[in-house]
């Protein structure tokens, strides 16, 4: 085929040409370095200022300046010995023990009750109990058995539930059975929470899974407080974030996977379309921009004219090239992304799926990371074609690679500003318009847009017309240029 | 009589309101080194990217082979190899690089072809070299090697001479004269500078302001300059007129003229000018060039 060896040529002529190399080696040095960015802004770990030795220290010379048989300091005496108190217990267990997380809740209460009996009763007898009390709670601490608290807290909802069910059946005041009804559905809740957190072996701690516990009862909580048959534009949306992020945390405890976490390898990746869009864009206007202008100015052009092809068939190869280059720079910055994300954040979590909400369905959707990209890519592409292309046409029509660099990426800048004007004006004859439709992304996966007069299929046509309209007019005119002195 | 291989009909060539070309016909036949001469913006390199297809020709027909070039612009242009206005490389590639695109573009063109036009060129010690480190004369030769890739059967060169060193152009005459023979290729040579083809050159056109003002074949035109020039330097002009009555003479600069003339009228006119009483330096027997005859014809290098 003869279009084989004009297509071998250009490529061999886009291989060599020294920019294409650097432009390529350039981009993948900024997604390194984006990716080791990214990264340790993210291990900066925040401290808990609360165990801090500075905070420590304050307590101390705070307790120290007060007198705790005056009157009037016992009181903040008891509260910040009992912090004190609280705080030297947490650091008995180590980081991320799940005893931390128990003492913060409950350590802090006991302590307050038995410096309380200690310094403000000063009855022997409480303070007994007291130190027994909170002997007894760090002996269990110290079996290291977090159900044994879970089950405390089970059946302390389990005694709620039969309380209140118990005062709904004994009451008639029609406020008081509201809030009693409100009760005992956050009650249950709260129920089917830790049955949850017991059944999946959830210790206690601030891992996702805990996360997600807390994401799922603060969600179905929020449920409740609407009223269904009246809702508002606001509420609305409300309930279809709630819902969002309860299916979100029953996804991640029924699988194990955590879905929120943008730190990994996996996430990194999935997000490789939208993250460097512009490098994309970037990679296509550095091939196409010079494509044919640079033939033109180094009158190569001429040598290329005379062999046994026709114009038709020579800017077709040219084109083609541009789509490899640009498929190329794509797959490299994929290449790149895959190999930095595993090394930074190790290669573990590549093969998890990619997990999406579709607010129109109101379900989750599954898929694997390769479909997502694809997805992504192929929403992302008119923009990218499209820049690519007036870059290419400039570069044919103008013969001049400046212009055809710098137009397209004015083009991409303005964009942004066009839009913006254009959403928030909700202009509807801008629907048309190129920047209006390029971005088919903001269409899948059930997401809502924020322009009303947009749909992907007057996107889908409308980019097209501009693609085709864009080469046909390069074709023609190429084909009938007259190559003057060079 | 051969058909012709290119053959060229009043094409006419406008760029705006300028007319570029008017009515340039002619042919050639293989084996034809043809000479297309004319002075600077005449109208030549217009011409050959007319014959090459680089630009529409707003009337009249061009045939390569047979194949209009329009028409059939593949069919056309295969058996062609040309330089157009300057050998076109590129300048990051090595000379081999550079050549193997232009072969790729041809599915016969084997690397031992290859080489050996590298060798007839003799850039054979510098071919894997960047185009970028090749002096002006070197690239001419490699513009000839990729215009010479395909084994045309028609060659088109515009001012092939340029850059090159005695020693390259009569290199490069000797490799056109062998090609013309040996394969049979009808040669386009394009310059402003006829003493330079007319040594090997078989045809010669001649273009000035758009319009072809002579074409002929070498041999006729060196007929029409048969007689001799002499030039002579006098003492003075005075009473010449009287004296050379019956000569046509043209008066060069100072007191030094010249005349053509058999070796017997010469003989002549020496010694009416001494009886005339005019002295005589010298006379000498000028050697006049095809380029001198038709600056006469193409009136100098006016550009219009």
């Amino acid at each position: 085929m003869s279009l084989n060896r004009l297509i071998h040529n250009e490529l061999y002529k886009l291989f060599h040409r020294k920019s294409f190399l650097i432009t390529m080696i350039i981009m993948l040095g900024l997604v390194i370095l984006i990716n080791y960015i990214s990264s340790m802004s993210s291990k900066i770990s925040y401290d808990n200022y609360m165990y801090s030795d500075q905070n420590i220290e304050y307590l101390n010379s705070e307790i120290k300046s007060l007198d705790s048989t005056k009157a009037s300091d016992v009181e903040r005496y008891v509260e910040l010995q009992s912090s004190l108190d609280t705080i030297n217990l947490v650091k008995k267990y180590p980081d991320g023990a799940w005893q931390r997380y128990i003492i913060l809740v409950q350590g802090n209460i006991l302590y307050q009750a038995y410096n309380t009996a200690k310094y403000v009763l000063k009855d022997d007898a409480v303070i007994a109990s007291t130190k027994k009390k909170l002997d007894d709670f760090v002996a269990t601490l110290d079996a290291n058995d977090w159900k044994v608290f879970a089950n405390q807290e089970k059946a302390g909802y389990e005694k709620t539930i039969t309380e209140t069910e118990a005062a709904i059946k004994a009451t008639d005041d029609k406020s008081k059975l509201i809030d009693l009804n409100q009760t005992l559905a956050t009650t249950k809740i709260n129920l089917e929470v830790i049955n949850m957190r017991l059944d999946k072996n959830i210790p206690y701690g601030n891992s996702y899974l805990n996360t997600a516990l807390s994401s799922y009862t603060s969600g179905k909580t929020q449920l409740l407080s609407y009223d269904m048959n009246n809702l508002s534009e606001e509420q609305k949306q409300s309930i279809k974030e709630a819902n969002r992020t309860i299916a979100e945390a029953k996804f991640e405890l029924d699988n194990n996977i955590d879905i929120n976490d943008t730190q990994t390898a996996n996430m990194k990746l999935k997000s490789v379309a939208t993250t460097f869009l512009y490098l994309y864009v970037i990679i296509g206007i550095m091939v196409a921009s010079s494509m044919v202008s640079e033939e033109f100015n180094k009158g190569t052009i001429k040598q290329l004219l005379i062999r046994p092809f026709t114009r038709g068939k020579i800017l077709f190869a040219k084109y083609f090239t541009c789509l490899v280059g640009l498929l190329f720079g794509i797959l490299c910055v994929i290449a790149c992304q895959y190999v930095m994300g595993g090394i930074l954040y190790g290669f573990g979590t590549y093969g998890q799926p990619v997990v999406l909400y579709n607010y129109e369905t109101s379900t989750l959707i599954q898929m694997s990371v390769l479909k997502y990209i694809g997805i992504t890519f192929l929403g992302a592409l008119p923009e990218i074609l499209l820049l690519m292309t007036l870059s290419f046409s400039i570069s044919t029509v103008m013969a001049s690679t400046p212009s055809a660099v710098v137009i397209p990426i004015l083009t991409l800048l303005f964009s942004a500003i066009i839009n913006s004007l254009t959403i928030m004006y909700q202009l509807e004859y801008m629907k048309f318009f190129p920047t209006m439709c390029w971005d088919l992304n903001q269409f899948f996966f059930g997401n809502e847009t924020s322009y009303k007069y947009d749909s992907l299929n007057l996107s889908i046509i409308m980019s097209s017309i501009y693609f085709i309209g864009m080469l046909i007019i390069d074709f023609i005119y190429f084909k009938k240029k007259d190559i003057k002195n060079i | 009589m051969k058909e012709p291989i290119v053959k060229c009909e009043h094409l006419n060539k406008h760029f705006g309101k300028k007319q570029i070309l008017k009515d340039v016909s002619f042919n050639m036949y293989p084996g034809d080194i043809l000479g297309f001469i004319g002075p600077n913006g005449a109208g030549k390199t217009t011409t050959i990217k007319l014959i090459l297809g680089l630009q529409s020709i707003d009337s009249g027909h061009v045939s390569i082979n047979g194949y209009d070039i329009k028409k059939d612009f593949e069919k056309a242009i295969s058996q062609v190899g040309a330089i157009v206005e300057s050998p076109d490389l590129y300048m990051n590639l090595t000379g081999y690089q550079n050549l193997k695109l232009i072969a790729n573009y041809y599915h016969d063109v084997t690397d031992e072809n290859l080489m050996k036009i590298v060798k007839v060129v003799g850039l054979e010690k510098r071919i894997n070299d960047k185009v970028s480190k090749y002096s002006l004369g070197m690239r001419q030769r490699l513009g000839i090697a990729q215009a010479l890739i395909n084994s045309p059967s028609v060659l088109i060169l515009d001012e092939p001479t340029n850059g090159l060193d005695p020693e390259g152009i009569k290199e490069l005459r000797t490799l056109l004269v062998q090609l013309a023979h040996e394969y049979q290729m009808a040669i386009f040579i394009s310059s402003h500078n006829l003493s330079e083809l007319e040594s090997f050159c078989t045809k010669v056109v001649i273009i000035r302001s758009g319009s072809i003002i002579e074409t002929t074949d070498i041999k006729s035109l060196k007929q029409k300059h048969e007689l001799p020039t002499y030039e002579l330097e006098l003492s003075t002009k005075r009473g010449l007129e009287d004296i050379l009555v019956s000569y046509d003479y043209e008066v060069k600069e100072g007191n030094i003229i010249q005349l053509d003339a058999t070796k017997n009228d010469i003989k002549n006119i020496i010694r009416m000018l001494v009886e005339g009483g005019i002295d005589i330096y010298y006379c000498k027997q000028v050697e006049m060039s095809l380029e001198e005859a038709f600056l006469k014809k193409t009136g100098g290098n006016v550009i219009e």
